[in-house]
């Protein structure tokens, strides 16, 4: 019980001893929790993607859902996007799906997005009738398009961030479903039809999302991705990983739980009458993608509706990754606040009588692995460096830690790129396998302590009750081809 | 006492720990190559495959059977499966059977049953699918097993197979499951479309119609609707005398009928209690182009629920005797409000609204 591997011999009896032991124990015990969640949801994910990829062969595949399918409002927020809009609306044009109507939101933003928009696609005011259902800032007007009669543009004052301006989209927004999306995104062709797919095959389902990709490095022509490439970037890279983690185990393993508590802001399908019962998106919020769906299972859970918020492993959706450390530095704090802020306001659902799974796994995991990880991991450099100062570190010992620490990281990420293969293979070559396996190594050193130091930023701020902004995000084009532009 | 050794068993734990997981991710990697490896290898062997085989398929659709046929190993069946189903699927008539007359002149029924046991459950469905296609008694029995099974496709071919074989048993077994989760009504609607006697189907949704519990009713008309149209009048008729108020059965028979015999339920349907009834009734009044009723619309269009003001407003505009003076004298007569926008949006996209009317339009 006394040895402690991590310190030197005849290192401190009494107190001091036991404090160490203690801490040490307690980052023992939380490695052992973060990593065992991780292979559990890993593993579930393993048998559940076979499965779920099954449920995609197109090839034999009855057209059943053409005319029952319903109508999809995809709502595309732009807040000062001039460099993106035109092509973004001209690929989602261009989607394969019977009824959809596309409503561009444009934020208030201060540079020439109405522009674009009037004179790309001949928009005009008209009269809409609409309500606000939702709250968001003042709509000034409505534009439609003479060239696409399911192309409406909708001019708002600024509400200070996304969940506003998608408020004003579903007040606009007139059919039975809608998607929300960043216009930094591109879709597959297809991807509506494969995740709405969901609400007609599992009845009950309120809400959905698809896995979301990294673009970057990847070449998009007329709207359309016409090859699939590792990013030139070694961060927007790492990030590559990073979101095979996330959604080919995390958001899998999560649905098969029935216990998912995001769906990605770049790409999800909601019931608009469902959303509106809850009031919409919470504005001002910074994680509104996750606000919404924890809402939507506190509803559920509450009033005793059965319900079902599902996802789609198919990579239906591409989004441009920062590929610089400011803009990097101002997502991953965005995304700790957002967490934090969420895990906060609906903390009554944690161990929350018939919660099932969402309070009483995914909550719990929500807070201990993700929302406190930045400062456990602080803590624990923080230890090991006072322990390395005082003379009382194990050099053998601690390397071996870190080695460890190292293979687990390496484990989850080759594994990610197990389940990449053996589901969608987006990736082409075994060069990228490579590549990838290599990045698993190198983001230990470096990558993985600047994002817990961003983190732990972010909960810093939102404890500090910083005003949250959504702040303004630098773009890479790179991947749009010169042509489309 | 606080102590390291790195000797203990401490340290080797934790390299052991590193080791297994180092090794794990190698492992992993190495898995994923020798999946991508084999994926290759059968996308190149499915590719030869196809070079072989397509023009050939092709050229028996077109009527000119090759007089030498390549031999087709045991082991490429699954693989050529693919391919003739993929084409088997778009045709009708003579040209499927001369597809099916392949199979049987290839032997590929010898093959079936030991594929029909794989535990590879691509291979198993595709050996059950060429089966369904032949008819073959052999897989009758599975297909009753496999008639609740998780697998969509393999579920969807087994209720396809018994559709084919034994449609009076098949039928009400379809229309039992009418509100299970893995039976949304699409899915019962195309395997219904295989039942070979109309009649025979509209008896058993007669039988259903007049048995089935308030719940499946909504359903039940849709599927009516869609199989037997010309019947949907009486046995929604069946269907409102034993539930003259249900919502969901009264909105399913205006959505989905365009006859004129209706008529009087959609007018009563634009004054029930129930916003969505409402909502159906003023739909139905599009539909069926009645030029009457235009009092029960302008009451409408001053109802208190918004969704109901926008099928008001749609169906005042569609109204056969509505006219754009007509209209624009409504408009006039209006309160600022939600009717009134309702009806400026409707005349928008009839092309009825002049410009200058529409500007100071805002929304509620």
């Amino acid at each position: 019980m006394t040895e402690l591997w991590l310190t030197t011999q005849g290192l401190a009896s009494g107190v001091v001893g036991w404090l160490i032991v203690c801490t040490f124990f307690m980052f023992l015990v939380y490695s052992i929790i973060v990593t065992g969640s991780y292979l559990s949801l890993n593993l579930i994910a393993l048998f559940a993607v076979r499965r779920a990829t099954r449920g995609g062969r197109d090839l034999f595949m009855p057209k059943l859902h053409d005319r029952s399918l319903p109508g999809v409002s995809l709502l595309l927020t732009a807040y000062n996007e001039e460099q993106l809009i035109a092509a973004s609306v001209k690929s989602l044009l261009q989607l394969n799906y019977p009824d959809f109507e596309l409503i561009v939101i444009h934020d208030g933003g201060k540079d020439n997005t109405m522009g674009v928009m009037i004179n790309t696609f001949d928009m005009h005011p008209y009269p809409a009738a609409f309500q606000y259902d939702t709250p968001c800032a003042r709509i000034k007007c409505v534009y439609k398009s003479r060239k696409h009669p399911n192309l409406i543009l909708v001019d708002k004052e600024n509400g200070g961030g996304k969940a506003d301006a998608n408020n004003a989209g579903i007040n606009i927004a007139r059919k039975e479903l809608f998607c929300s999306m960043d216009a930094d995104s591109i879709l597959d062709r297809d991807a509506l039809q494969r995740v709405v797919r969901l609400f007609l095959r599992i009845p009950n389902t309120i809400a959905a999302g698809g896995t979301v990709r990294i673009i970057n490095g990847c070449k998009v022509k007329d709207g359309n991705l016409v090859s699939v490439n590792l990013p030139e970037s070694y961060l927007a890279r790492f990030q590559v990983l990073e979101y095979l983690r996330a959604f080919l185990f995390g958001r899998l393993g999560w649905t098969t739980l029935k216990a998912l508590l995001l769906i990605s802001g770049a790409f999800g399908v909601f019931k608009r009458d469902t959303v509106v019962s809850v009031g919409g998106f919470t504005p001002k919020c910074l994680g509104e993608d996750m606000d919404l769906v924890v809402k939507l299972h506190k509803y559920h859970i509450e009033k005793q509706i059965p319900y079902h918020i599902n996802f789609v492993p198919d990579p239906v959706c591409w989004t441009d990754a920062p590929e610089d450390l400011p803009t990097l530095k101002k997502q991953r704090v965005r995304w700790q606040r957002g967490l934090l802020e969420v895990l906060i306001k609906y903390r009554s659902l944690l161990f929350a009588k018939n919660s099932g799974t969402v309070g009483w796994v995914a909550y719990p995991f929500m807070i201990v692995v993700e929302a406190i990880s930045p400062i456990m991991e602080m803590l624990g450099l923080i230890f090991t460096l006072i322990l390395y100062f005082a003379g009382y570190l194990n050099g053998p010992a601690a390397l071996l830690f870190l080695f460890a620490s190292v293979g687990m990281g390496l484990l989850l990420s080759t594994s990610a790129i197990l389940l990449e293969e053996r589901s969608f293979h987006v990736y082409p070559g075994y060069r990228s396998s490579i590549k990838l396996f290599i990045l698993a190594v190198i983001e230990n050193f470096g990558y993985r302590q600047l994002n817990s130091w961003w983190r732990l930023q972010g909960t810093f701020q939102h404890f500090m009750g910083t005003e949250s902004k959504w702040g303004e995000m630098k773009r890479n084009t790179g991947w749009i081809s010169e042509d489309s532009k | 006492m606080v102590y390291a050794d790195p000797s203990s068993t401490g340290p080797n734990i934790v390299l052991w720990t590193a080791i297994i997981l180092f090794g794990s991710s190698f492992a992993c990697l190495i898995v994923s190559f020798y999946l991508r490896w084999i994926r290759k290898r059968t996308e190149n062997k499915q590719a030869q495959l196809e070079a072989v085989w397509r023009p050939i398929l092709y050229a028996i659709v077109a009527g000119t059977v090759p007089s030498v046929m390549p031999t087709l190993r045991k082991r490429d069946v699954p693989h050529f499966g693919v391919i003739w189903l993929n084409m088997y699927q778009r045709l009708r008539g003579d040209s499927a059977q001369a597809l099916l007359d392949l199979l049987l002149s290839l032997g590929i029924t010898q093959v079936l049953p030991k594929l029909l046991s794989s535990r590879n459950t691509d291979h198993k469905l595709i050996a059950f699918m060429l089966m369904t296609a032949l008819k073959d008694e052999r897989a009758t029995p599975l297909a009753t097993t496999l008639f609740d099974h998780h697998y969509y496709l393999l579920s969807h071919t087994a209720a396809k197979m018994l559709m084919v074989k034994t449609p009076e048993a098949a039928i009400p077994m379809l229309l039992s499951r009418i509100t299970q989760l893995d039976w949304p009504i699409h899915k019962i609607n195309t395997l219904l479309n295989l039942a070979p006697d109309r009649e025979q189907l509209a008896h058993f949704l007669s039988i259903a119609i007049d048995t089935a519990p308030v719940s499946h009713m909504a359903a039940l008309l849709e599927i009516t609707f869609d199989q037997t149209e010309t019947e949907f009048g009486t046995l929604s008729r069946q269907a409102l005398k034993r539930f003259p108020d249900d919502a969901d059965t009264i909105t399913s028979i205006l959505q989905l009928t365009n006859s004129y015999q209706f008529l009087p339920l959609a007018a009563a349907a634009c004054r029930h209690r129930h916003p969505a009834v409402r909502c159906a009734g003023l739909k139905a009044l599009i539909n069926l182009g009645s030029q009457h009723e235009l009092t029960t619309i302008e009451l409408a269009l001053n109802d208190d629920n918004w969704e109901v003001q926008h099928h008001a407003a749609l169906a005042m505009i569609h109204n056969p005797a509505m006219t754009p003076e007509k209209a624009q004298k409504l408009l006039q007569s209006l309160p600022e409000g939600s009717a009134r926008l309702h009806l400026l949006e409707a005349m928008y996209h009839k092309n009825w609204l002049l410009p200058e009317n529409w500007y100071a339009a805002e929304a509620v």
